[in-house]
């Protein structure tokens, strides 16, 4: 496995808690950003957090304390976050649609989390590769000078996934870049990233 | 929606991995933290601190200080 022991914790503690809410009967909360960008490239990015979309906020929060995420006594600390003592990582929550709406929710991909048999149907619902990528590409073409960590970002998830669907990652890319990148673009930074 | 487990996820990773010619634990480059959200950064920021109040490191390699 090539995933950091806590990490994979982490993720089954935060399945548990969706699956509590799923059996209220509230939609599943969908994982975002650099934990995401984490699990897609196999941990070689260590995210501190777990972001996540989700309709239903203050009942998701509620889930996750009942699994041991805390709300720090800390000044400043974010109404909309919580974080695991043990495992020392937070989450946080916002509301809203995944990418603003522009996600195909059909493409969202569902992660066996546990390597235990038991725990087998604990599932996390993970951004589709393709809206990340898209995501990390609109990061880096959004300042004068393109951002290396996302370009980076953007190749590497490339490189690593299998099944990609082209045609909608193009779109995706274009939608959010605005016009700017495409898969085109893409491939050509693939092609001059050194191993 | 596509299902999978996190086992054959990890399988998929090395696979590509190999075929890329890709090793070592530097090939993804982690953010830079210049452009976070002040948000963001108050929030890595905190559990970096929460950390150290246990006399442990925060469980990320992430920046947080940085500002643009």
């Amino acid at each position: 496995m090539t995933f950091r022991h806590e990490f994979v914790e982490a993720l089954t503690l935060l399945a548990t808690a969706i699956d509590r809410l799923k059996a209220r009967g509230y939609s599943p909360p969908i994982l975002v950003g650099g934990a995401a960008v984490e699990l897609y490239t196999g941990g070689q990015v260590t995210s501190g957090d777990f972001d996540f979309v989700s309709a239903d906020q203050a009942e998701f929060l509620s889930e996750l304390e009942r699994v041991g995420f805390e709300r720090p006594k800390r000044a400043g600390w974010l109404t909309r976050s919580l974080w695991h003592p043990r495992l020392r990582f937070a989450v946080q929550v916002v509301s809203g649609a995944l990418m603003d709406g522009n996600a195909d929710a059909a493409r969202i991909r569902i992660v066996e989390v546990s390597a235990d048999q038991e725990e087998s149907d604990l599932t996390l619902r993970v951004i589709p590769i393709e809206d990340l990528i898209a995501d990390r590409m609109a990061q880096a073409l959004a300042t004068n000078v393109i951002r290396e960590d996302m370009q980076n970002q953007a190749v590497r998830l490339y490189q690593l996934a299998e099944g990609l669907d082209s045609d909608y990652l193009d779109r995706r890319i274009r939608t959010e870049t605005g016009g700017e990148g495409s898969l085109q673009i893409l491939s050509d930074w693939a092609k001059s990233c050194a191993p | 929606m596509r299902t999978l487990k996190l086992s054959d996820l990890a399988a998929v990773i090395e696979r590509r991995k190999a075929l890329l010619g890709l090793s070592g634990n530097d090939y993804v480059l982690p953010n830079t933290g210049e452009f976070r959200s002040p948000e963001k950064r108050d929030l890595l920021r905190a559990i970096a601190e929460e950390s150290a109040e246990q006399g442990k490191p925060p469980a990320f390699r992430s920046e947080f200080s940085r500002k643009p």
